[in-house]
């Protein structure tokens, strides 16, 4: 668990709930609303530590200390008057109305020891129509000692009548330093990412694959699409022209474990940020900075396909690819759809030579 | 922590926690009870955060020192010892090692920082409250208190002490209402926290903990609060019970003025009566119908399924011809609780509520609403 001057970003968000803690004037319904990853959850955590903190008076703010009895309860995640709601279910997650219920009987009880009780709900968003409105209720007639902090990638799809209750606050992307720094820590703390160690370089990538989501580069660590990466974009290149037995054997191979769409998914991301490389190489040329791509460790190889493609040529191909996930999405035979985008995507005679020319 | 103990003190101290650890939580450490060892005694608390039991029996302590230990098991291990004594030390990892006799067990324990704080009675101020008074302020309450959560400040008995210094405790569900009132036997008027001649909300769960826990023998009952809970205590004892945050609504207008329409029945009699009437009752409304007249109180029910049905029950009545509609249960909770053997029923008429007490004793009195006939 971090604390809170351990969490990267977000200033504006923590300059602005310190003061509130300071001033005792804290409002009682919080919503973190922002991409997935980004520590959304981690702040609310820190937050509902640093409110029972028993080290911090009633109004000043500091960071919770970590060492005493409330905050070591917090981050255990046991303590009896924090309540945790988590969305449930195998298949279709949802924030169920016997948990909000749950959420509902607590607020009629003083805190057991804390200062005040926390409530934190993640993915809100994920609360049936019943549910939401079972917690209107209490977030409009709160109890003087309960917070609620909710937390969504989603807020659109929350009831408009609970977005009037909550305070908002918006989490946007991390920097890719911060990024990469902090996969760097997790790489040391995590057993099944040691292959990363020392590799400052793949961290750097993807943490730029991550947009700023610590979540989603952690992802793609762990699918081990950056070693494949560099393998799917020659054999990409190397589809001939006019022969469409290449493709349709890529068209094959891509789709083959039908299993793991969610792979299949990610290695046409990964082209796509290959293709977005391409496009700000484009867009660079002819002017005196270097563009900034994601794609660090490939500049040769993306400079080269900026020359042998228009612009138009990549903006295509990136539309045939978010058609290609459109229809993946919807359940379309994945080979199929790989077949008839890969067609697209294959370069032709002329841009063919381009690319395997030495410039 | 490490103690020599008697294996039938330490066994009867344990039971006393069983009945609020609680199995299905999602904060395991409430299965688990917290031993303390400090002063010559050990000390057993048990929690499930609304109701905390804390208890304590001599030991001989060779060191100092705490440890959290699974309570039901715990309790079904020292039960099924054969030795007299047992010994009970703390392992690094915060396991406990038992030994008796030829016995050694070793068993799982956590951090006793993990569970939840115990409440610090040594200095709360409290005041003696009779254990039959307490017992049946809270038998003749429980009943009608309200199972309903959405309307939380009736899920508990409202307990206040009345500028006459008598003890107050009323419970509602919004069907019916029951209220008594006691004179304590002894007790100091002075410095009465506020918040106790304001009123409290003692949940029901709370109540029943304490019927169950409470021996009804036990001399030297006292009670008090502390921060959000009431705290009962006897002898090495104490029972807490976390309270409910709201504010009880005004009952006093709910209970009916006195009326002309009095009739005076044996409870008894009545209750057999009822019994046997409702076998013709609507099991979808319970509904029972009861009408004064000088012959005395009769009772009808009717269902389409079922037929009909009638007695008439002798009772002394002098006013005018009246009939309303119950629904029988709350009729019967009500001459259950009652300890005298004849009962006054005021009705005032049809659809306004009805008055229930004992004919003698005006301690402790009962409202029911009727039901539209």
């Amino acid at each position: 668990m971090l604390n809170w001057t351990q969490i990267k970003g977000h200033q504006r968000n923590k300059e602005v709930l310190s003061r509130a803690l300071e001033n005792n004037r804290l409002h009682h319904a919080l919503l973190f609303a922002g991409p997935d990853g980004v520590g959304k959850r981690l702040l609310a955590n820190a937050l509902a530590a640093s409110i029972n903190c028993i080290n911090r008076q009633e109004d000043e703010f500091k960071p919770a200390c970590g060492t005493c009895v409330s905050c070591h309860k917090v981050w255990q995640n046991i303590h009896p008057d924090m309540h945790l709601v988590e969305p449930q279910g195998n298949v279709i997650k949802r924030i169920k109305i016997s948990q909000i219920r749950e959420i509902q009987k607590a607020a009629t009880m003083p805190p057991y020891e804390a200062r005040e009780q926390v409530v934190v709900i993640l993915d809100a968003h994920l609360m049936g129509e019943e549910a939401s409105n079972a917690l209107l209720k209490t977030l409009e007639e709160p109890s003087g000692r309960m917070r609620m902090i909710l937390t969504t990638d989603q807020p659109h799809l929350l009831l408009d009548t609970i977005l009037s209750r909550c305070q908002l606050f918006r989490f946007g992307a991390i920097t890719r330093e911060d990024v990469s720094e902090i996969l760097a820590r997790l790489i040391q703390e995590t057993e099944s990412l040691q292959q990363y160690k020392g590799q400052e370089k793949l961290l750097d990538i993807a943490a730029a694959f991550g947009e700023g989501s610590v979540g989603k580069s952690l992802e793609i660590l762990e699918s081990g699409l950056l070693h494949e990466r560099s393998e799917l974009i020659d054999k990409l290149k190397s589809l001939r022209p006019r022969n469409p037995i290449d493709y349709l054997q890529l068209a094959e191979n891509m789709a083959k474990d039908k299993e793991k769409k969610a792979l299949l998914m990610e290695r046409l991301d990964a082209i796509k940020v290959f293709l977005r490389d391409v496009m700000r190489a484009q867009a660079a040329q002819g002017s005196t900075q270097d563009a900034v791509l994601i794609n660090t460790d490939m500049k040769q190889e993306v400079l080269r396909w900026a020359n042998a493609y228009s612009t138009q040529d990549t903006l295509d191909r990136i539309d045939a690819i978010h058609d290609a996930q459109e229809l993946i999405r919807r359940n379309v035979n994945p080979q199929l759809v790989m077949e008839r985008t890969l067609r697209k995507l294959k370069p032709n005679q002329q841009q063919a030579e381009l690319i395997f020319s030495r410039r | 922590m490490k103690i020599r103990i008697s294996r039938q003190s330490l066994t009867d101290e344990l039971f006393k926690l069983q009945g609020v650890v609680s199995q299905r939580s999602t904060l395991a450490i409430l299965s688990n009870a917290l031993l303390e060892a400090q002063d010559g005694k050990l000390t057993l608390h048990a929690t499930d955060l609304d109701t905390s039991v804390s208890t304590s029996c001599e030991c001989e302590i060779l060191e100092e020192g705490r440890v959290t230990l699974q309570a039901k098991s715990f309790y079904d291990i020292v039960k099924n010892l054969q030795e007299d004594e047992l010994e009970l030390e703390t392992e690094e990892n915060h396991w406990a090692k038992l030994t008796a006799g030829d016995v050694t067990c070793r068993i799982v324990g956590t951090h006793p920082e993990d569970f939840p704080q115990i409440l610090d009675t040594k200095d709360a101020k409290l005041y003696p409250i009779g254990t039959p008074q307490l017992l049946s302020m809270i038998e003749k309450t429980l009943f009608s208190v309200s199972t309903d959560d959405m309307r939380a400040n009736l899920t508990g008995a409202y307990f206040r002490i009345t500028d006459e210094n008598t003890f107050l405790m009323v419970s509602t569900d919004g069907h019916r209402l029951s209220k008594i009132e006691v004179t304590p036997e002894e007790f100091e008027a002075d410095n009465i926290p506020q918040a106790l001649s304001d009123g409290i909300i003692i949940p029901r769960k709370g109540l029943a903990e304490i019927k169950r826990i409470v021996d009804a023998k036990s001399k030297d009952l006292s009670f008090g609060l502390v921060d959000n809970s009431i705290v009962f205590q006897y002898g090495p004892m104490s029972l807490s019970v976390r309270l409910i945050e709201g504010t009880f609504p005004d009952f006093t207008q709910v209970l009916p003025k006195d009326s002309d329409k009095r009739a005076v029945v044996h409870r008894d009699t009545l209750v057999q009566s009822l019994k046997f009437v409702s076998l013709f009752a609507s099991p979808k409304t319970h509904n029972v119908r009861i009408s004064l007249t000088e012959e005395g109180l009769e009772l009808y029910a009717s269902d389409p399924d079922k037929g009909e049905g009638k007695k008439l029950v002798p009772a002394e009545y002098g006013g005018p011809v009246v009939k309303a509609g119950y629904n029988y249960r709350y009729m019967l909770d009500v001459l259950n609780v009652i300890d005298g053997d004849e009962v006054s029923l005021e009705v005032i008429d049809t659809l306004s509520p009805t008055l229930l007490r004992d004919s003698n004793h005006d301690e402790a009195l009962f409202v029911v609403m009727p039901m539209r006939l």
